[in-house]
């Protein structure tokens, strides 16, 4: 099973990669985020992935991780009750075992939040619950479809695998003793962390504007090297490089935009 | 009835950009961006870069599709 076995390899490749985020700062939503993302792209474009968070007192779920599904629907889904009728996760969260709903516009469970997911195009979902090393239910994983459909047994058994180092990313993110022993094995690397003028920033649209400016003097670094390069090899990552270095900057951009809180940035 | 799977155009609110999601990928490719600047300087760039450009870059495109 080629899928199966690279999906193995990126997770766990992700896996270690894991302690040496945490460390730098960044949160567990970013470290899901990279998680889910490596899922959908080696799961093709209908694969939209999500982590929900069970609360405290084991009544609610909302969202940890949602990399690639729409904000309107994690708007209007943010704070599910658990319960038979709240949808594959709030189900699965309640019943405590995995809720496959192959067919959203007909599926009971759907009741609560059927609209919803079809008016964004959702037809089928698969979630999971996720536990901690005590077999407590800590949250729950969907992988969301616009298409009608069962997993396969190789999927369940990849939903099992991403599941689980799901599990591991949320108790280290919650009990620094698990982190501590993961990073006994790791390297230690560079804390990565924004700066502007020397001072960290704060806020996302400050955030994002930083993000950008870097990018874009990135960008022309990775241009000057590639000029001054020999190489057509070296030159081409380099030129490949600054150009999606320019394309992500303007998508940043755009994003600081649409919060609204400046003028237009070009 | 089902509908038309991936088709935003027709029925289906076109979703809004996956913000958070754009912002870890930058994130990552500024850090390797960076790894790359330290292998430049020392005059190679191994081939697990090209390889490891090439998951961001998928990922980013993935991105800007939807």
């Amino acid at each position: 099973m080629p899928f199966a076995a690279a999906l193995r390899q990126s997770l766990e490749n992700r896996h270690c990669e894991v302690p040496a985020e945490f460390r730098r700062g960044d949160s567990l939503e970013e470290v899901l985020n990279r998680h889910l993302l490596t899922v959908e792209q080696m799961g093709g474009d209908d694969v939209f992935t999500c982590v929900l968070l069970l609360s405290a007192d084991g009544k609610s779920l909302s969202y940890g991780a949602a990399p690639t599904v729409p904000h309107s629907y994690c708007r209007a889904s943010d704070h599910i009750e658990i319960g038979p009728y709240a949808g594959s996760c709030g189900a699965a969260a309640y019943l405590g075992q995995p809720v496959y709903s192959p067919d959203i516009a007909t599926d009971p469970v759907w009741g609560t939040y059927r609209d919803l997911a079809l008016r964004h195009g959702f037809r089928s979902c698969w979630s999971t619950p996720i536990r901690n090393s005590d077999d407590t239910i800590i949250g729950t994983f969907a992988i969301l479809h616009r298409k009608m459909g069962m997993p396969t047994n190789e999927e369940v058994n990849a939903i099992g695998m991403i599941t689980g180092h799901v599990a591991d990313a949320i108790m280290w993110s919650r009990d620094p003793r698990y982190l501590a022993r993961q990073e006994r094995h790791q390297p230690n690397t560079s804390r990565l962390k924004l700066v502007s003028g020397g001072e960290e920033v704060e806020g996302p649209a400050d955030r994002l504007l930083a993000l950008a400016a870097k990018l874009e003097t990135k960008a022309a670094d990775l241009d000057r090297y590639a000029i001054q390069s020999r190489s057509d090899e070296v030159t081409e990552v380099l030129a490949n490089t600054a150009i999606l270095s320019r394309k992500l900057a303007a998508s940043v951009k755009d994003q600081i935009n649409r919060l609204g809180s400046r003028e237009p940035i070009q | 009835m089902s509908t038309t799977p991936g088709n935003w155009e027709s029925g289906f609110p076109r979703p809004e950009p996956p913000a958070r999601a754009i912002e870890t990928i930058a994130n990552d490719l500024f850090a390797f961006i960076e790894d790359l600047e330290t292998k430049i300087r020392g005059g190679h760039i191994p081939a697990e870069f090209a390889q490891r450009l090439s998951h961001i870059r998928q990922g980013a495109e993935r991105l800007f599709r939807r």
